[in-house]
């Protein structure tokens, strides 16, 4: 029973992953999945499996948006605001953005010292944007959320159309801060001469991007739907779409009264930026999609994707699967009770779930997989440079060609050690460091709590 | 359903203040009392009723604190304070006001 109740902590950090780490919302954490796990056990008794009572309860989490704005208005001790004057108080932007890059802060690039000099930089040029738009103080509702390596900052208040984006890119030379203005296009068939980014977000609906061969071919957009916003940057290179383009069509939207799927058909060609959302849908591509940076997140809907080559998959989901077959690049993956499954040939591979499985097989350089209870496989044809594996109650198991050496770093807690290789070093303990072979200046570190870890040769 | 939903959402600090009337109480217990006075009709999600525990809290209308709960367990108890009270009566009140005045509204039985 323990395993369930720390699947809806999981749950629940993940939908609350927007807000700072602050002890309310470590305590609001601790209220809600406690709740969740007797509204589990409720629906258990009344015969339903785990898996139904576990997603019936969870479902009955609702929309979280209103506590994370109430988490983001606390004070940085975690203290209640003094609301109730009816009137809202004229709050700083730039003190939402600075706590909001700061959690991101910790939970992405906690190494780089100098980066955090940069983040300061930011938070000024932030800071002076702000007090150019609103010179006489901010009046309005402000969210934060972190997408991987980006943080918006979404400003209710303001006239639509008018964004900034911040965030930690290599590709954009570290640190950033930029604002784009766009404006709002009609029709479904748009020219991509000038396109380098897509941008898809949905509520409610599945998204398919399909691929033009003809690199020059216009972007069509194929929906049931008319209540789609679609807005062009001014500089033309990115191409927005969303779903609800009025206050009530939001509205519906949101409360998922309505739904519409999105087929979009873009040309096959080099893309800077593909990023897909999508609350309750799934998000499917045709096969061989390149892009630098492909963006998909969602909360239940999964990810197939075959043949593509991105410079970067980022995939976000709380229940969602990420299936790759035939993938060339960097893989980024976050799910609560998802399994990842990636084939294909990767430089860089993060995976975590909570309680699904991992699975890697193709060729691997350097991974980093962890699961609560799932198990984690990875197969790979080279011998990694670096591995790092941990899952508490699932099985890790590494299948490798065994022509050259590394070194083990394993731990368990009642698990066990089974390796093919002939390691040199203490193997029988709960923990230790065994070398193959020369060991290589590779490094495995393998660690669980009662699952297995063993070594295989392919 | 879907009619009453909407009218309700409006209510939702006066039924949970009315929950609190009868004795602290946590955030579990008070949903599922919700749900069995409806026969399991209506009940909040939640993210919802936290919401509204945060807004009543910040408002001084109620206040909280953690509670033993068997070993090794804790729970966050609500309790109204007397400002909440106050603003309950005056909720009820209110309602009573806007009820008769819908009931002359909307009935037409009398014409």
């Amino acid at each position: 029973m323990e395993r369930i109740r720390t699947k809806f902590i999981v749950a629940v950090t993940n939908r609350l992953s927007a807000a700072a780490d602050t002890n309310a919302k470590l305590e609001l954490i601790e209220e809600l999945s406690d709740n969740l796990y007797q509204r589990y056990l409720d629906f258990s008794a009344q015969g339903m499996d785990e898996e139904t009572a576990y997603q019936k309860a969870l479902d009955d989490l609702g929309d979280v948006d209103e506590l994370l704005a109430y988490l983001a208005s606390l004070g940085p001790d975690g203290e209640i605001p003094p609301s109730q004057s009816q009137e809202q108080p004229s709050r700083s932007l730039g003190d939402d953005f600075m706590r909001g890059l700061e959690s991101f802060l910790r939970e992405t690039i906690s190494q780089a010292e100098d980066a955090v000099h940069q983040a300061k930089g930011i938070v000024k040029d932030v800071n002076d944007k702000i007090k150019e738009k609103y010179p006489n103080g901010f009046k309005g509702k402000v969210s934060i959320h972190v997408d991987g390596d980006e943080v918006h900052v979404n400003d209710e208040a303001a006239e639509k159309g008018w964004t900034f984006t911040a965030g930690y890119n290599k590709d954009r030379g570290g640190f950033f801060c930029g604002d784009r203005q766009s404006r709002r296009v009609e029709g479904t068939r748009f020219p991509s001469e000038a396109l380098k980014a897509v941008d898809v977000g949905m509520v409610n609906g599945d998204v398919t991007i399909h691929l033009d061969d003809d690199p020059a071919a216009d972007v069509v957009l194929e929906t049931e739907s008319e209540n789609l916003e679609v807005r062009l940057s001014d500089d033309g290179e990115v191409l927005t779409v969303r779903q609800g383009n009025t206050a009530s069509s939001s509205f519906f939207f949101g409360r998922g009264l309505a739904a519409a799927d999105v087929e979009l058909t873009i040309p096959r060609r080099a893309w800077e930026s593909i990023k897909v959302e999508s609350t309750n849908g799934d998000v499917e591509i045709d096969r061989g999609l390149a892009a630098n940076v492909l963006r998909v997140k969602t909360a239940n809907g999964d990810l197939s994707l075959d043949g593509a080559n991105c410079g970067l998959l980022h995939f976000g989901s709380a229940s969602g699967d990420l299936s790759c077959g035939d993938f060339t690049g960097d893989v980024e993956a976050e799910t609560a009770s998802g399994d990842v499954e990636l084939a294909g040939s990767f430089g860089k591979v993060s995976a975590s779930t909570a309680s699904g499985d991992v699975r890697v097989e193709g060729s691997v350089r350097e991974a980093s997989c962890a699961s609560m209870s799932g198990d984690i496989e990875l197969d790979s044809s080279a011998t990694p440079e670096k591995l790092s594996l941990s899952s508490k109650s699932g099985d890790c198991q590494i299948t490798i060609p065994g022509d050259v050496g590394f070194t083990l770093q394993y731990s368990t807690v009642s698990g066990e050690l089974d390796s093919r290789f002939q390691l040199v070093g203490p193997i029988g303990s709960r923990s230790g460091e065994a070398i193959y072979l020369d060991g290589g200046g590779r490094t495995f570190s393998v660690s669980t709590v009662s699952g297995d870890i063993t070594l295989r040769q392919n | 359903m879907s009619i009453s939903a909407d009218t309700l959402r409006g209510h939702t600090d006066t039924i949970i203040l009315t929950q609190l009337m009868r004795g602290d109480n946590y955030g579990y217990e008070i949903n599922k009392t919700i749900q069995q006075r409806t026969g399991g009709q209506y009940g909040f999600k939640e993210a919802t009723l936290y919401t509204a525990f945060k807004r009543l809290e910040a408002a001084g209308l109620i206040t909280a604190y953690w509670g033993e709960d068997g070993p090794g367990a804790r729970r966050r108890y609500y309790s109204i304070t007397d400002a909440g009270r106050e603003t309950w009566r005056k909720n009820c009140q209110d309602w009573q006001n806007t009820r008769a005045l819908l009931d002359a509204l909307i009935n037409i039985e009398e014409e």
